[in-house]
Parts: structure tokens; C-alpha cells; sequence
């Protein structure tokens, strides 16, 4: 065996390489499966309508394809494709916005597959528990200051550790990138890859000329050229602390703390490894928002220029090749075999359930017998139930009123109860809704997080529970 | 009490923890500045922050009818204008205030009439909870249901009283309030620290040496979970009174330090009734009850791993997961749920700053009572189980001390 193979064995089995792998790659999935949503809800649920006109209007836009549109808007569409022409019209006046680049195309595939990501924690994780242990086995085991005097501890095996350890969290990086690919592929389709990026909603106001092949491959690129630069700088680390608390400790402050810290304005600016491997920023356009001082917009979030994409490139390219000046020089191309350590890799599966999607799976009851907006009233068991003022009243038959919902704090947290509500049996359904203006998260705390429920009123005894919630956070928070 | 300072020693008042919490600090203060500059206009437009500064002496001080009518003078006819947008966009005009009538109606608005207009709703809303919560508990105890006729009799009680009799800025403690970036750091911090306690003493082999000596088994575990439960303790409250005086530095907290918590804003709904300052101290404790309960659950982790990497990864995870389920469930009404992590004991505002209730065998239990005790459970039971499952000396102990 020679040496190249005791290091790959080192890295897969001693160090538990293999394991963490492994599990990177299902919580990749598994982050994909849960919290993967369509961008364009209406055009999945009608897929079939919205492809019927799509077929006719596919691609750039001209003046046929716009009259076209026009006039079965106006005429009305036949009552088999109403929803799916709903749909195209709504893509009609987003291309009508922009019509040299933007195209009709079915775009819910792109938009999930370049969508606004949070920081990809479980890569993160597998590159510092792949690279921590390279260095620091060694300084552990005491296998150090022995490999230093023998024949191969000199440059051979720096060499072969570091580009093994950046050709495994390429590897990583990469799959990341065919995972997401093979998923929207499957779940979305994603069609036309020569059309211009901002077909996608999401990069409508993106000054870029990209296609959107084009843009998956930069932004593969550049989450290639982030992971690198954190597996350099956490092998620097690692190599410099010699212990395996501090080396972790610190590639994670590296790795997560500018991702919370640092806001969107200054993140794209800096060759950062956090920013890097979230690479979609750099293919966002610019956004605004309104100044509360001057009565003017002010920017949120300013677009990365092409020159400002490559200069933060080159900016992370520098880093790995200081960290790799710095690992020569700190070995002087010494270092070798040893046990290693132990990385119970079983903890990068914690990291796996990062984020839960979906929600509960009660039934909004089937076959509604009563609905405020159309009946006047509701009669169940000696009780009559109308809507007053938005809100249902039921009325007993010794004079007693009672206005739903029994809710005493509604004066104070601004719940909302929204019309119609509904009855069923002994069930009076409806629904509240939440808007809390601060998020629940650790990062950038902006924007509203909504809660929506379905309430149900149990008319023999007045209780109320919660049959349905969804809980909708504002896009940083992720 | 040896054995319990050289543990503490050993594992925390170290050089790397100190340049970590020094460093950290200064983050945190950095960090603090950004969002005071980001979420407050009178730290970035001069303009407002003299007319804020000149109106706020008019205003300030108790609640009273002329002061609110005077406000309403200056602002009414601003709203006016501005609503149908005629007004002109110049901002050279000659009798307002910043110079330009958008701006004076978004300064009034925001500084002075929206939380005039919260100050003095909170009197009214409060006695219509009351009203409405006794009525509920009237119709429940007709109807037999017990529980929810005591959670509506609860409810009465603690808003039974509630007002706000003085205007002050508040402000600094809506951006104190929600700022949970320390918390990350703080966690980092732990995290290093706690990860190493037990394999420490495994990379040096120092554990089979300890097994050997009237100290060490039990007696040196209890002092380890001692020398952390202090640790684990400090960290986060000094970053609580980091933060405390960093926004006091950048924004005026002194002024509403003595307001009551429902003043503010986002917590309107609050289950207590403290002033604003008497609540972030019971908020930064319970900060610090939730990372001890998390701390013993890494150092139980801890004892597992040979190297330090294992309990640093997962501990991360263990994070992270209370984190996901607090994201999923913290706005949600599964109270149970909110109240059994420690995620948003950490993260407490969501706790306190709600009125919600856990049936416990009948009697309604408010969330952020559960969620304590809870967590003190937690965490005593996971240093027992440390303690139980760490290795155990034959050596009859007392005999050294």
C-alpha cells in the first residue's frame, strides 16, 4: 500500500470520513425533501391548465404571443382551464415588465434550484469534521514530533493531506449542487436552460446578463470556492491550535458567526466563506425599501457587480493560498502517520433535522353545512349562530349571547379573525391570524413572521383548540 | 471546595477562553451598534435626532389629556396633507420641523403618536380583557368546564390593573428586547469550553490516573458539574450585561427602565407585569437557566467522546435541533411544545411575552412557569445521569479532605 492509501484510509475509516459522508449526504436530501416548497404554488396545483397556454406562449415575448393572452383574458377562458389561465396571465405582466430578458417558461424548477438559501449548515459541518481532525490527530496522538524525523514526514505528506482534504470537500461541495439538480429535475423539471436568469421571478431586477445554466454554474462555483476556502482556513486553524476544542470552536465562529453578524449589505462585499457558499447573493438584483426619514426609497440590498463577484473571488482564492503558505510553514512539509482521532461522525446526523418544514395534518372538515358568507344563520341543538359585525354570535333560547371567539387577550395581541367562518355538527370553525413584526430568528431580525389558524368552537361546551397552524417566517430567517 | 477550584481552574480561567470572551465581547458590542444604526433613525439622520431630542421634553413625563391634544394639533393636520400626497416633497419648507412634511409625519408617527397612542390604549385594553375574561369564566363554570373557567379567572388576574401612566422612549428596549445575537456567542463560548471537560482528561489519559486517587469518581465529576453550572452560569449573564450596556450606550434605555414590560410594543400580550428593567433581569436569569440545562447536556455528552470533536459537533446538533423545533413551534399555540425547550428559554421574549397556559392536571400553568421548571429539571437530570454514569473510584471518599 503506499502512502496516498494509508492517508485515504485515514480520512474514510480512522477518522470516520466515510460516516460523516454518509450522512452529509442524507441531510442533504432530507433538507431538500422537507424544506423544499414550489415558488409558484397556483402553477403546480393547475399544472395541467398552465401548461395548456404555456405550450402556445412559450419563450420570449412578442406582440402575437401578448395579444394572444390579452384576448382570452378578455374573452374569459373556458371553465377546464380558468385557474391555468390565472396563472400565465399573472407571467404575462411579470415578462410585460421586462420583455427583452424576461421569458415564459415554467419556472418553479429554476427558482427552487437557485433559490435564497440560509447558510448550508450540514456542509459546513461535514467540511470542519472532515478537516478538523487532519492536523490536530496528529498533534493528539503525539505521532507528530515522531513523523517529523522520519524519512516521508517531510512535504509528501503535507501535500497529500491537504489536497486530499480539499478534493474531499470538493467532492462535498459538488455533490451538494447534483443533489439540488437531480431534485428539482425530478420534482420541478426544469426546461429551456439557455433562457436569461431573470425568467425567474426572484431575479427579475438583476442587471446581470446570465443565462440560467449559467447561473447554476457560477453559483456552483462559487459555493465550490467557499468550501474550499473553509476546509484551507479550518485546516490552517487546526494545524496552528493542535487541539481539537479550539480548532472546532473556531472554524465554527469562522464559518457561522458572519453569516449572523454581518448583514446583507456588507456579507456579498467580503471574500468570506460564509457568504460564499450561500453563492444565490451574488445573483440577486438589487432591492429597495422605503425611507421612513426622507419619504424616498433606500437601498436594502445593492446587486454584486461582476467586478465585485470577481474580486470577492480572488479575495477567497488569496485566503487558501495564505492558509496553505501558513501550513508549510508550520510543518516545513513535515507530518505523518498516527492513529488520528475519533470523530463520532453519528453527531452530524443532530444537524440533519436543521430544519423542519411542513406543518400539522389535521383535515379542514369536507362538507361544510354552513358558511357565514352565504347562509344567514346556524341552528344546532337549541343554539342559532349569525354573523355580527364579522363575528359569529350564538344565541341560546333563555336570551343568553354569546360573541365567539372566547378569546380574552384578542384586544392585546393583535390576533385577526377573518370572515367567513364555518359550521359543522357541534363545530364552529375559523380563522385568526398573527403577525408578529419581529422574527423569531438569530439572524437578521426583519420582516414579519404570520401564523395562520384554524380555529374550532365546540358549541356544547365552548372550548376552543387549534385543528390546523401554519407558521409562515420572514426569508432571513431560515 | 479544592477539588472544586481546580476543576474550575483547570477548565475555564483559561487563557483561550478569556481572549474568546474578550473578542466575543467585542463582537457583541460592534453587532449591537450595527442594529441601533440600522433599526433607529436617530442614530443615523441628525435632523431627527434634534427634533426628537426638542419635542420629547413636551411630551415625556405622566400621560395627560393636554399633552395628547397637543400632540394630535401638531400631527393631524400632517396627516392630512400628506395622505392624499399634495403636500409639497420639498425640504426647505419653512415652519415645520425637519423641514419637510413627509418626514415630520413619519417622525411623529413613529416616536411620539404611535406610542402615545399604545401608552394610552393599554388602560383600555387591559379592562376589556378583564370584562371579557371574567364573562368567559361566567359562561364556562355554567357549562361545567372548570379549566378553562380558571385559565379565564388567571387571565382576569393578571391584567387587572394594567396601565401606563407615563410616556417615555422606548426605542432601545424594543431593539434590547430582541436582540438575541449574544445568545450565538455566548453558545460558541460554552460550547468550547464545556466540550473539552471530561476529554480533557481522556486525550492525556488522565481519567485512568483520576480512578486511581481518593478524588477523583464521583467527587471529581461533582466538582466539574460545579465548576461548569458556575461557568455556564456567568457566560451568558455577562453577556447580558454586555448587551444592557451597549444599548445603553447607543440608545437612552434609562428612561424607560422604569415603564412596565407591556409598554413595549412586541410584548403587549406580556403574562407579567415587572417594570422594563426588573424584566430583562428575570429574562437574562432565565437566559442562563436554559444554557445551564443545555451545559449539562453537553457535558453528559461529553463524557462519551474520546476527543473533544465529538461533544463539540454534538452539542452543535443538539443546538440546532431545539433551535428547528423553535422556529417550528415557537409562534405556533403548541404550548407544551414551546415551553419543554430550551431553545425558548434562551430565546425568552415568546415565553413571557404571551399569555398562554399548560393544563397541568387541571390547573392552568403559564408557559414561562413550565418552561422553567422544566429546564431545571432537564438539566439536573442530565448531571445526574452525568454523575451516575462517570467513572466510579472504590476508594472510600472523605479520606483526603
Amino acid at each position: 500500500m503506499t502512502l496516498l492509501h494509508f492517508e485515504i484510509r485515514k480520512m474514510l475509516r480512522t477518522n470516520r470520513g466515510a460516516v460523516i459522508a454518509a450522512l452529509f449526504l442524507a441531510a442533504e436530501l432530507l433538507l431538500c425533501a422537507l424544506t423544499d416548497f414550489p415558488a409558484n404554488s397556483d402553477a403546480e396545483l393547475y399544472r395541467e391548465q398552465y401548461l395548456h397556454y404555456l405550450e402556445q406562449v412559450d419563450g420570449a415575448w412578442t406582440r402575437e404571443k401578448a395579444d394572444y393572452l390579452e384576448r382570452e383574458a378578455a374573452r374569459g377562458a373556458d371553465e377546464r382551464y380558468a385557474e391555468g389561465l390565472d396563472v400565465i396571465y399573472e407571467q404575462y405582466r411579470y415578462v410585460n415588465e421586462g420583455r427583452e430578458n424576461r421569458f415564459f417558461l415554467d419556472a418553479n424548477g429554476w427558482a427552487s434550484l437557485l433559490r435564497d438559501r440560509a447558510l448550508d449548515l450540514p456542509l459546513a459541518a461535514a467540511i470542519i469534521l472532515l478537516s478538523v481532525p487532519v492536523y490536530c490527530g496528529e498533534a493528539a496522538s503525539g505521532m507528530e514530533s515522531l513523523v517529523l524525523t522520519s524519512r516521508n514526514g517531510r512535504r509528501l505528506f503535507l501535500l497529500q493531506k491537504t489536497a486530499l482534504t480539499l478534493a474531499a470537500t470538493a467532492a462535498l461541495s459538488l455533490s451538494t449542487d447534483l443533489i439540488r439538480l437531480a431534485f428539482c429535475a425530478a420534482k420541478y423539471g426544469l426546461p429551456h436552460s439557455d433562457y436569461p436568469m431573470q425568467s425567474v421571478e426572484a431575479f427579475g431586477g438583476a442587471e446581470k446578463a446570465l443565462t440560467l445554466a449559467g447561473a447554476e454554474a457560477l453559483a456552483a462555483t462559487l459555493r465550490l470556492l467557499g468550501a474550499l476556502e473553509l476546509a484551507a482556513v479550518t485546516l490552517c486553524i487546526s494545524a496552528y491550535c493542535r487541539r481539537f476544542a479550539l480548532a472546532a470552536f473556531l472554524s465554527s465562529a469562522v464559518a457561522v458567526l458572519p453569516w449572523i453578524g454581518l448583514g446583507q449589505k456588507t456579507q456579498y462585499a467580503l471574500p468570506l466563506p460564509s457568504s460564499l457558499m450561500m453563492p444565490v447573493g451574488f445573483l440577486r438584483g438589487s432591492e429597495y425599501a422605503a425611507d421612513a426619514a426622507s419619504g424616498g426609497t433606500v437601498t436594502v440590498f445593492r446587486e454584486a457587480t461582476a467586478a465585485q463577484t470577481a474580486a470577492v473571488s480572488l479575495g477567497a482564492a488569496l485566503v487558501i493560498a495564505v492558509c496553505l503558505l501558513l501550513l508549510r510553514r508550520r510543518y516545513g512539509g513535515a507530518i505523518g502517520g498516527g492513529r488520528g482521532a475519533l470523530p463520532k461522525a453519528a453527531a452530524l446526523g443532530l444537524a440533519l433535522c436543521l430544519l423542519l418544514g411542513g406543518c400539522g395534518d389535521a383535515e379542514p372538515p369536507e362538507d361544510v353545512i354552513y358558511n357565514s358568507r352565504d347562509s344567514a344563520a346556524y341552528e344546532y341543538g337549541g343554539l342559532t349562530v349569525t354573523s355580527e359585525n364579522g363575528r359569529p354570535v350564538v344565541r341560546d333560547g333563555d336570551g343568553n349571547v354569546t360573541a365567539l371567539p372566547l378569546d380574552p387577550l384578542a384586544p392585546v395581541d393583535g390576533a385577526v379573525y377573518i370572515e367567513p367562518f364555518f359550521a359543522r355538527g357541534r363545530y364552529v370553525y375559523f380563522r385568526r391570524e398573527f403577525s408578529e413584526s419581529v422574527g423569531w430568528s438569530l439572524a437578521d431580525d426583519s420582516g414579519k413572521t404570520y401564523v395562520a389558524s384554524l380555529l374550532r368552537v365546540d358549541l356544547d361546551t365552548f372550548k376552543t383548540e387549534v385543528v390546523f397552524e401554519t407558521v409562515t417566517q420572514p426569508r432571513s430567517s431560515e | 471546595m479544592r477539588l472544586f477550584r481546580f476543576e474550575l481552574r483547570k477548565l475555564f480561567l483559561r487563557a483561550p477562553v478569556f481572549a474568546a470572551l474578550a473578542v466575543f465581547t467585542v463582537l457583541d458590542l460592534a453587532k449591537i451598534r450595527a442594529v441601533a444604526d440600522d433599526a433607529s433613525l436617530l442614530r443615523t439622520d441628525e435632523v431627527w435626532a434634534r427634533v426628537c431630542r426638542e419635542q420629547y421634553g413636551n411630551y415625556s413625563g405622566e400621560i395627560t389629556l393636554d399633552k395628547i391634544d397637543a400632540l394630535l394639533d401638531l400631527y393631524k393636520p400632517l396627516e392630512w396633507i400628506t395622505n392624499d400626497i399634495t403636500a409639497t416633497t420639498r425640504s426647505d419648507v419653512e415652519g415645520t420641523l425637519t423641514g419637510n412634511y413627509y418626514s415630520d409625519r413619519n417622525l411623529l408617527e413613529r416616536y411620539f403618536v404611535s406610542p402615545m397612542r399604545r401608552f394610552y390604549n393599554c388602560r383600555g385594553d387591559a379592562e376589556t380583557v378583564v370584562r371579557l375574561a371574567r364573562e368567559n369564566e361566567a359562561l364556562y363554570t355554567r357549562l361545567g368546564c372548570s379549566y378553562e373557567a380558571r385559565m379565564n379567572a388567571a387571565v382576569a388576574r393578571i391584567y387587572s390593573g394594567r396601565a401606563v401612566t407615563e410616556f417615555r422612549y422606548t426605542e432601545g428596549y424594543r431593539l434590547l428586547l430582541t436582540y438575541d445575537f449574544s445568545a450565538v456567542l455566548a453558545l460558541l463560548i460554552l460550547l468550547y469550553a464545556l466540550c473539552q471537560t471530561f476529554a480533557r482528561d481522556r486525550e492525556c489519559r488522565m481519567d485512568e490516573l483520576m480512578l486511581a486517587t481518593p478524588g477523583g469518581g464521583s467527587s471529581s465529576i461533582l466538582a466539574k458539574l460545579a465548576a461548569a453550572t458556575v461557568f455556564t452560569l456567568a457566560v451568558p449573564l455577562w453577556f447580558s450585561t454586555v448587551d444592557y450596556l451597549g444599548f445603553g450606550l447607543v440608545l437612552n434605555l434609562s428612561e424607560a427602565n422604569g415603564l412596565p414590560v407591556y409598554a413595549e410594543g412586541t410584548m403587549s400580550a406580556a403574562s407579567v407585569g415587572m417594570t422594563l428593567l426588573g424584566f430583562y433581569a428575570v429574562s437574562a436569569l432565565t437566559r442562563a437557566l436554559g444554557f445551564w440545562a443545555l451545559g449539562m447536556v453537553f457535558l453528559l455528552i461529553s463524557e462519551a467522546g474520546r476527543h473533544a470533536l465529538l461533544p463539540f459537533a454534538a452539542g452543535a446538533g443538539v443546538f440546532l435541533l431545539c433551535t428547528a423545533a423553535g422556529v417550528r413551534w415557537g409562534y405556533s399555540s403548541e404550548a407544551l411544545l414551546k415551553a419543554a425547550n430550551p431553545y425558548c428559554v434562551i430565546i425568552n421574549r415568546l415565553l413571557f411575552g404571551r399569555t398562554e397556559f399548560i393544563n397541568v392536571l387541571g390547573v392552568p400553568v403559564l408557559t414561562w412557569q413550565a418552561a422553567i421548571v422544566m429546564s431545571a429539571l432537564l438539566g439536573l437530570t442530565a448531571a445526574a445521569l452525568a454523575l451516575f454514569l462517570g467513572g466510579k473510584n472504590n476508594i472510600r471518599k472523605g479520606v483526603l479532605a
